[in-house]
Formats: C-alpha cells, sequence, structure tokens
C-alpha cells in the first residue's frame, strides 16, 4: 500500500503554558494533487492547524509526512509548502509583480524566468499588466488574487489557503472562489482550504471534511 | 518662541564672518571636528547593533518582565550624564577609563532607548504575517530580516539613527568626563571657547557649525511617510520553541543587567560605608527638599511640554499643508539641535528686560526643561494624531457632536496612551536635565540633578556618597515612572473601551 | 495657528503678572555667586535683622560660565553683588567693566598682598583666600613605602611616573592655577621644557577638578589609580568634616611648596539699582561675622583677620609659606597664549 501524499498523524498542538490544547489528536490524509476543504466555525482551532502544518507552529504531539518524509520539525523555510493568509498581507514595500517574485527569488529563480513566471503567474489569476502596481492601491478582490499568484509562483508542493476570500463580498466571493478552483486545478497542485462557508467550499474543492471528524473521539 | 528667540538673540550678538570660516582652517579644531563627527557614527553603529535585537525582543515577545525590561531601558537615557559617566569610569579597568572607546561605549549606553522606542513601536505594529509569509516563500531568517523587517522599520531605523547621531554629536557630560581632553568634541569646545577663553564669536560659528551638521542629518534622516501598517498594537507573541525562548531569556536578562549594572553598583555604594549597612546618605534633609524641588518644577514643566508639545502635534497632524508641516516640525525638533550652551546664554540675553525679566525666576527652570523636552513630546504624540482616520472623525461629526465633543471622544481617548508616554519623557527629562538648567542662574531652589553637580564638586567622601544616593533617587523615580506608564496604560485602555 | 499665537500671549500675560505682583516691601538684594558657594543657611538673617535688607543667593554655573555671563550682561546685570571672581580672572572682569567700583573698607583689617591685588582700580573687594596644591594619598605612599614629592621638579622623577592627575587649565580653575604654579616656579622659558617631562613621567590630565579627585584619585571617595592629585590646600580638612565614616585625620595632605594662591573677590554689579545697599552687602561678606562661617563652609580661608578659624580648619588645612603668585595683568595678557602652548605640549 502506498502512503497517501501528505498524511497527518495523531497531531496536537497547544499554546505553551496553556493547559488545554487547540486541537488533539488529529489526522487527516490528502491525495496527489486532490483539493480538500475543511469546514468549521471561526476560533475551532483550523487556521493553527494550518499554521501547525506549514511550520509556523511547533506540534506537542503526532507527526506530518508529505511524500513519505518526516517533516515534522523542519524549518518553514525548508519545507516547501505555500500558504494564503487571512488578510492577504501582500509586503507592502513590494510592487505586485515583486511580490510573485519573492519566492522565486529565494529559490534562485534567474531574473529571466522570474519575469516570465510572474507573467504566468499573473495570466494565470486574470491580473495581467498588474506588475507595476502599487499594492497598496489594490481592490480586496485584485489583492486576494495576488496572494495567491504569490503562494503558488515558487510551486509549493502542497498548497495551504487559510479563509483566503473572506472580507469580501458576496457576489465577488462566488466569482473568486470559481477562478480560484480553476487556478488551483490548472497548476495541479494539492490544496487544504480552511473556511466556515460551506458554499465557497463546495465550488473549490474536491472534498469537504468537517474539522469535528478530524479528531479521534475520546 | 522659548527656543528660537533667544538663540538668535546670542548668535545676532556675536558671530561674525571670520571665526566661521576660522574653524575649517585651524587644524586642531579640523581635528575636533572630525574627531567629533567619527565618534557619533561608530556610537550610532554600535547603539543599533546593540538597539535592534533589544528591541525586537522587546516589543515582539511576551515573558515574564517584559514591560519591567523596556522600563528599564530608559533609566540611562534621563539620567545626568556625569552620573553615568562616573558610573562608567568606576566600572572600567585602569587602562580603558578614558578615551574614545569609553566615551562610545557610555554613549551606546545612553542611546538604547532612543532605538528602543522608536523602532520598537513600529516594530510593534508589524504584522508576524509578513515575515510568515516570507518564511514559507523560503526565506532564511536573516534574507527575512533584510527583504522584509528591515526595509519595513526603515523609516524609524533611520529616523532613530537620525537623532543618536545627533545625541553623540552633541555630547558633553560624557566627553568631558570619560573622553578628556585629549578629545575635544564640539560642545566641549563651545563650552571652552565660550567660558574660558571668552571668545563668544568663536563659540557662536562652532555654535552655527554644529547647528548645520545636525540639521543636515536630521533632514536626511526625516522621512515623512510612512507605510501604513497596523492601527493596533499587536499582542506580543510567545516563543514556542524552547531554544528560541531560551535565547529571548538570556537576551533580555542581558538588557536588563547591562541597564542596571551601573545603577546598582551606584546603589551599593551609597549603602555601604566601611562600618557596613548605614542609609545615612539617604537621611540627608537636603536630598528629599530637592528631590521635592526636582517634582515640582519637573510637574510644571511636563504640563508646559504637554501644553506646546500637544497643540503643535495637533497643528502639524490636522494641517493639510505639507510645507506648513515641515516647518512646524522643524521648529519643534530645535532644542534637540541647539546646544545647551546656547540656549542657556540666550534665555540669559533673551529675558533680560522688561516686561519679560525673568532671570533668576523660579520659572525659568521649568520653561528651559519644557523646551528641552517639547521635540519628544511632538515626536511621540505627531504620528499617533495622524494615524486617527478622519472617517471617525466625520461620523462623530455626522451624529451631531460639536468640535469640542468629537476632539474629547474621539482623538482623546486615542491620544491617551502616547500622551501618557509623552508625560513620562517630558517628566524624566526635566528630572535629569542638568545641561542648560546649570547655565542658568537660579535661586536657592535645588534641583536633585544640580545638587548631585554641587556635591560632586567639593572634597569629601561624605558628600560624594550623598551625590551617589541622589543619582539613585533620581534613576529610581524614573524607573517607577516608566513601570508605571507601562503598567497603568493597558488599564486606561480597557477602561476606555467600556 | 492663530490658536497657538493666543495661548503663548495669555501664557506670556501671566508670567508678566507673576513679575508685577511682587510688592516690593522690604529692600532686597540679590547675590550671585558659583555653584559650589554654600556658607550656612540663614547666615544672612544677621544681615537682614540689621539692615532690613533681604538677600536672595542665586548660583550661576562656574566661575568661568559667571563671568562669562556677567560679562555678557555687562550694565543690566543678573544681580547686585558677585561673589567668587578670583585673581586669575580679575583682570578681564575690570577690563569688561562688570563692576561698579568698591572696595570695603574693612580691607583695613587684611594682609597687605591680599589688598595689593585691588589696587590701583578698587574695583572690588578682597573676600577669601586659598592655595591650589598637589594633594597626595597618604596610605598609598606608606603602604608602598615611598616618601611622597617635596617640589614640583619632584613630580616629573622616575619614581612618581604614572601617578599624578592634574586638570585642564583651558577649562578648570584648579588646572589653569596649577599651570600658573609651574610657570612661576620655572620662569617663561622653563616651564615647557617642565610640562615635557611631566607628560613624559605620565601625568594624566582631564578635564576638571570632579573627574581628577572623585574619579582618578586614589585618596577618597573614587579609589582611583593615582595617588597624586591637584586640589586644594583646604581639601584635607574637609575630609575630615565630610569624612564617611568619620575619621580624626584626613587621609590626604598637601605638597607644600607646588601651591599657588588665589584669592577671590566680592564687587557690585555695574548696573545694580541698588548700590548703597549693595555697598552694605559687600562690607558684610567682608565681616567677621561671615568669614569665620567660611572655612568650614567654603572650605576657603578668611581674609579679615579678625575671623575666628576652628581647630579642625587650622590643624588640617595646609598654610604654605611661599605659595606662588602672580599680578593678575599678567596673567590675563598671558593666558590665552600659555594655555595654547600647554594644549600643544601636553595634550596634542
Amino acid at each position: 500500500m502506498t502512503s497517501p501524499f501528505l498524511e497527518i498523524s495523531q497531531l496536537s498542538f497547544r499554546v505553551p503554558g496553556n493547559a488545554l490544547p487547540i486541537f488533539d489528536q488529529l489526522s487527516l490524509d490528502v491525495a496527489e494533487r486532490e483539493i480538500v476543504a475543511i469546514l468549521g466555525p471561526s476560533g475551532s482551532g483550523k487556521s493553527s492547524l494550518l499554521r501547525t502544518v506549514c511550520g509556523l507552529h511547533s506540534p506537542s504531539n503526532g507527526s506530518i509526512t508529505l511524500r513519505g518524509t518526516d517533516i515534522t520539525n523542519s524549518a518553514p523555510h525548508q519545507r516547501n509548502i505555500g500558504m494564503v493568509f487571512q488578510g492577504t498581507f501582500l509586503f507592502p514595500h513590494l510592487t505586485v509583480g515583486e511580490n510573485i517574485a519573492y519566492g522565486l527569488k529565494m529559490k534562485q529563480f534567474s531574473k529571466e524566468s522570474r519575469k516570465q513566471r510572474v507573467d504566468e503567474m499573473l495570466n494565470l489569476v486574470h491580473l495581467a499588466n498588474f506588475s507595476n502596481r502599487d499594492v497598496s492601491h489594490l481592490s480586496g478582490g485584485e489583492a486576494a488574487r495576488v496572494a495567491i499568484a504569490r503562494a503558488l509562483a515558487p510551486s509549493p508542493q502542497i498548497l495551504l489557503l487559510d479563509e483566503p476570500l473572506t472580507g469580501l463580498d458576496e457576489q465577488l466571493r462566488v466569482d473568486l472562489a470559481k477562478d480560484l478552483r480553476e487556478a488551483l486545478t490548472a497548476s495541479h497542485i494539492t490544496s487544504i482550504l480552511v473556511t466556515h462557508d460551506r458554499n465557497e467550499a463546495a465550488i473549490i474543492a474536491d472534498r469537504i471534511v468537517r474539522f469535528a471528524d478530524l479528531i479521534l473521539p475520546t | 518662541m522659548f527656543v528660537l528667540w533667544p538663540t538668535l538673540v546670542v548668535l545676532s550678538k556675536s558671530i561674525d564672518r571670520a571665526s566661521l570660516f576660522h574653524v575649517l582652517s585651524n587644524s586642531q579644531l579640523r581635528q575636533m571636528l572630525w574627531f567629533t563627527t567619527w565618534q557619533a557614527v561608530l556610537s550610532t553603529i554600535g547603539t543599533l547593533a546593540i538597539g535592534l535585537p533589544a528591541a525586537l525582543v522587546l516589543s515582539r515577545y511576551s515573558f515574564k518582565l517584559r514591560q519591567m525590561i523596556r522600563a528599564l531601558t530608559f533609566v540611562p537615557f534621563v539620567l545626568p550624564t556625569i552620573v553615568v559617566g562616573i558610573a562608567f569610569a568606576s566600572l572600567a579597568p585602569t587602562h580603558y577609563k578614558s578615551g574614545p572607546l569609553p566615551l562610545i561605549l557610555a554613549h551606546i549606553y545612553l542611546n538604547i532607548a532612543v532605538v528602543v522606542r522608536i523602532v520598537g513601536n513600529r516594530w510593534e505594529k508589524l504584522p508576524t504575517a509578513f515575515n510568515e509569509s516570507a518564511s514559507l516563500l523560503g526565506a532564511r531568517p536573516f534574507t527575512n530580516f533584510r527583504t522584509i523587517t528591515f526595509p519595513l522599520l526603515r523609516n524609524s531605523i533611520i529616523g532613530a539613527s537620525g537623532i543618536v547621531f545627533v545625541f553623540c554629536f552633541s555630547t558633553y557630560g560624557a566627553a568631558r568626563v570619560l573622553a578628556g581632553p585629549r578629545f575635544p568634541t564640539i560642545e566641549t569646545e563651545i563650552y571652552r571657547y565660550a567660558f574660558y577663553i571668552g571668545n563668544m564669536s568663536q563659540a557662536s560659528a562652532l555654535v552655527v557649525w554644529q547647528l548645520l551638521v545636525i540639521l543636515l542629518v536630521l533632514a536626511l534622516t526625516y522621512r515623512q511617510k510612512n507605510i501604513f501598517l497596523s492601527q493596533r498594537t499587536l499582542t506580543p507573541l510567545s516563543c514556542e520553541r524552547r531554544n528560541k525562548r531560551l535565547a529571548y531569556f538570556v537576551c533580555s536578562s542581558l538588557v536588563a543587567l547591562v541597564t542596571l549594572l551601573p545603577i546598582v553598583i551606584l546603589f551599593f555604594s551609597s549603602v555601604h560605608s566601611t562600618q557596613g549597612f548605614t542609609l545615612s546618605h539617604w537621611q540627608a534633609g537636603e536630598l528629599w527638599t530637592s528631590f521635592l524641588t526636582s517634582l515640582s518644577i519637573a510637574l510644571v514643566a511636563t504640563l508646559l511640554a504637554l501644553f506646546f508639545g500637544c497643540s503643535s502635534a495637533f497643528a502639524i497632524a490636522y494641517s493639510t499643508q505639507v510645507k506648513y508641516q515641515r516647518m512646524m516640525q522643524s521648529l519643534t525638533s530645535l532644542p534637540i539641535v541647539i546646544s545647551a550652551v546656547a540656549l542657556g546664554l540666550g534665555y540669559l540675553l533673551a529675558f533680560r528686560s522688561s516686561p519679560m525679566n525673568w532671570r533668576g525666576s523660579f520659572w525659568l527652570l521649568p520653561i528651559a526643561h519644557s523646551a528641552v523636552a517639547l521635540p519628544f513630546v511632538v515626536r511621540i504624540i505627531t504620528p499617533a494624531a495622524q494615524e486617527i482616520q478622519p472617517e471617525l472623525r466625520e461620523n462623530a461629526l455626522l451624529l451631531g457632536a460639536n468640535p469640542w465633543k468629537v476632539w474629547t471622544s474621539i482623538d482623546l481617548p486615542c491620544l491617551l496612551r502616547p500622551i501618557a508616554v509623552a508625560a513620562s519623557f517630558a517628566f524624566s527629562i526635566s528630572l535629569g536635565e542638568f545641561g542648560a538648567s546649570s547655565l542658568l542662574t537660579r535661586n536657592g531652589h535645588q534641583t536633585l540633578a544640580m545638587r548631585i553637580g554641587q556635591l560632586l564638586s567639593r572634597p569629601g567622601e561624605l558628600l560624594q556618597k550623598q551625590a551617589i544616593a541622589s543619582s539613585c533617587l533620581l534613576a529610581f523615580s524614573c524607573i517607577a515612572i516608566a513601570l508605571t506608564v507601562e503598567y497603568a496604560m493597558p488599564l486606561i485602555r480597557h477602561k476606555g473601551k467600556l | 495657528m492663530k490658536k497657538y499665537i493666543v495661548s503663548l500671549l495669555c501664557v506670556v500675560a501671566v508670567f508678566s503678572g507673576c513679575a508685577d505682583n511682587k510688592v516690593q516691601a522690604t529692600k532686597k538684594l540679590t547675590l550671585l555667586a558659583y555653584d559650589s558657594f554654600t556658607p550656612t543657611k540663614g547666615i544672612f538673617s544677621e544681615f537682614t535683622k540689621k539692615t532690613g535688607i533681604s538677600v536672595d543667593v542665586v548660583l550661576g554655573g562656574d566661575t568661568g560660565q559667571l563671568i562669562s555671563k556677567a560679562i555678557l550682561t555687562s550694565g543690566n546685570p543678573e544681580g547686585d553683588v558677585l561673589w567668587g571672581v578670583d585673581n586669575t580672572f580679575l583682570t578681564r572682569a575690570i577690563n569688561e567693566k562688570i563692576f561698579a567700583p568698591y572696595t570695603s573698607p574693612l580691607t583695613k583689617n587684611m594682609a597687605a598682598d591680599v589688598i595689593e591685588l585691588t589696587q590701583p582700580e578698587g574695583a572690588v573687594t578682597p573676600v577669601d583666600s586659598g592655595d591650589v596644591c598637589v594633594n597626595y594619598d597618604k596610605k598609598w605612599f606608606s603602604e608602598h613605602n615611598i616618601t611622597p614629592p617635596q617640589s614640583l621638579a619632584d613630580l616629573a622623577l622616575p619614581s612618581y611616573k604614572d601617578l599624578l592627575v592634574v586638570q585642564n587649565p583651558a577649562s578648570s580653575s584648579p588646572g589653569l592655577a596649577f599651570l600658573l604654579s609651574t610657570i612661576s616656579s620655572f620662569g617663561e622659558n622653563g616651564w615647557q621644557s617642565y610640562w615635557k617631562k611631566l607628560r613624559a613621567n605620565g601625568a594624566k590630565v582631564v578635564d576638571g577638578w570632579t573627574e581628577a579627585y572623585t574619579i582618578e584619585f586614589s585618596g577618597s571617595s573614587g579609589k582611583g589609580a593615582r595617588p597624586l592629585v591637584v586640589s586644594y590646600a583646604s581639601s584635607p580638612p574637609a575630609e575630615v568634616v565630610f569624612s564617611d565614616p568619620p575619621v580624626s585625620k584626613p587621609p590626604t595632605g598637601v605638597i607644600n611648596t607646588t601651591c599657588f594662591h588665589q584669592v577671590e573677590f566680592a564687587g557690585i554689579l555695574r548696573g545694580s539699582k541698588n548700590e548703597k545697599a549693595a555697598k552694605l552687602l559687600v562690607d558684610y561678606l567682608a565681616s567677621t561675622t561671615f568669614q569665620s562661617d567660611l572655612p568650614l563652609t567654603l572650605f576657603v580661608n578668611p581674609v579679615n583677620k579678625s575671623a575666628t578659624i576652628p581647630d579642625v580648619f587650622t590643624s588640617f588645612a595646609a598654610r604654605p609659606a611661599k605659595p606662588y603668585t602672580m599680578d593678575p595683568d599678567v596673567i590675563e595678557k598671558n593666558r590665552s597664549t600659555w594655555v595654547d602652548t600647554w594644549s600643544s605640549i601636553a595634550l596634542r
């Protein structure tokens, strides 16, 4: 039996000094190129899960295996996992193009290939010609698109999306969700989406799980 | 007005062109300018090297005593430099008691607070998600700092360096004690020309050169625009990884140790005599009378500084004309720029004829202190006032509040914290102010800082010990003020929410 | 901006109001003095009782600052009487016409050499005298089994290498006095080579008295490394009076052959509106009552011969038999050249 693409097993996380864990004994398998949506009310610990997977939190227990390699204890910048934060957090001192190229620079892409990849990504999120824009002048929807492009650009092994569309208005969310689904499938990327919106999850994901179901009943 | 006018008076009385150029043609003066400059540059670099990590730890991570340690970093800044100089000299090994190195170390010690406050304030508002995003995109910790943190903090770092440079450039007390006569700095030379050689025009020429350099540096390091980060101060993080936690613990205890060491040493020598423990130096009656004098002067000075500081800050923040803003900004930063000697002499000449013959009057001290504190008050309150979004005010207006109501219900609550911080700064500066006030003629009422100077200028171990006790009292008061602000502020904000 | 100006005007109005409200019921004099002017509290109440004039003592920095400020405000002074100009600054003060000439009749009670300094102008009244001498740390010399130096020349001997700390004459009054000592001793042509030897012998120069005595000197609170320091002949009794814990003998001694004699003067500032009353105050400063207070408060010698001097002062303060002196005019004429030459020898 081949092991799954991403295997989260018996994962627990607690804030140091707090007695109660944020989540305990959580397990989830994700197949290659699968888009999984994790659904749950806000404050249930979904974001903490994503942050643990990408290495921003270290788990108190359990393991994370990516393509058969245990990454539980490696540093975030070595994991090659992309993430789109709630609130986008585009680097305010860089232009749209520079934001997208940031990850490519870190991976020592040549200047030529960076430029090409940035254009490719902008086309993918329907923002061609935005490369030289100042990020402070973007609308909420545009910012979300750039954030997705920035995370996808260095071709991470897996993309984590933390409520990427929260805060945008209803109609825009539906459009964006469709475009996001399109971009993710076009890039053939394994993704985990965290959201509290069932509709959004249904449009984007191949599979929907409830956060509460991931936790081993005690 | 309390700054510009006196200075103009003193300069216009004594300046002439020949002495202006004499500064450049005389090799000794040129050497002095060069020394002043390079020691200030090295001091600034050193202060950044230590201040930035300190700012990181103290503004980003939560741990026990964080606020306490942050408050502590302010103590050196407000201690009279002569006290710091003596503490340093008593710590240093014999062969390093004087010269450029101890001077630079003392400057670093004195100015860490500037970096911690200015850079730390901005760092507190820098969302961690920027660094986290960069890290996930593959940036190693150092690259992360270089490409994300530094550019976002750059303006505050440059601004802080500018101020630190200016302080080190116009150093006086520390330079006299620690650099010694072999290494004169521009301020000690101004003092020497003005008071011992009696060559006022040469002294004024040096004041003008000092002014030019400082204005140039401030103009180069002043940044109008800051990238907006966040309205709120972010909750400090708790450290997750044990080795990281250890590193922060070590780092912050080092900061605390370094700040406290000279004070602790002073304190022990103040309660120690060859016969053991004694409190007698703390019981000298004049200690407490002068302490009370200091407190009352500081109170008046704080109120004055807040009044003028707030009015200038609002004038800057609410004005729409950039030109006017810039003018007010530079006007209010003049007291940092102008040498204490020039200020002191200016007061002497400016306030000597009716109806403003206030020389020797009790009022001149708090006025001079408030002038010295003014730039800090303005620099603390202005950015906060600028950050209040106009929509808030407009909303309140639409809801039927009159302008005064708007101000008290919107602006004031938002500004309570910066105003309190500014007040604590002004109060501490007034407590420790020695430079300008020693030049003012004043009657019987001695402040603590002046008493220290007077006690140190006479022989007798008892007097020296009393001076040390006074310095400790000064340091403790500053700590108390800083702590009050650090700990009382969350309470005020909480009340505001209700 | 308008608001700003209005508020400023209000403040000004309040202040001027304060000034006007001071009703001058009794006559009041302002005595200007240097920062370390610390006579017994209430010493002027006797004067007030006798004359009905109250005295407000205001402090204005060290002697150099005091004179410079008096020169800047010449004719419109900050006070009525100035205490503390010494013989090294006297001529400058007189040349700049800061004083309204007055010499108290009490000078008849003073030594001839002291009175001579005020002649021929008669601008000021001598009020105290003292000597700037090299002090030594008794304990250090007995522990190291070395005899303390006996003369200025001894200070340049190899056995006293790295032991002396002196002040910069460009910024310190005892520093200047010590330089004048060496100039009087070795003459216009000899003092430069003496200072070259002193420098080669490791004499350390610091900026002021406080740095030298409280940091570098081994015999006082600072416990520095150098057992020889330029200070005052009266420093030993001060070490006894202000000792901690109390001691009966001073830990320091004075090398009598190194001293420079300083005389301080009080004068009426030109432009004072109460010249008559000011004369009374100058007389009081030279009177037996006030002069008897000086030894243990300012640690200087009274100049009025009928003043009483406490035992602790007479037994521990050095009374050098032949201190060096110099005519104030000569000092004024040469001071800046000497200091410049000295700087190039001892500092560069």
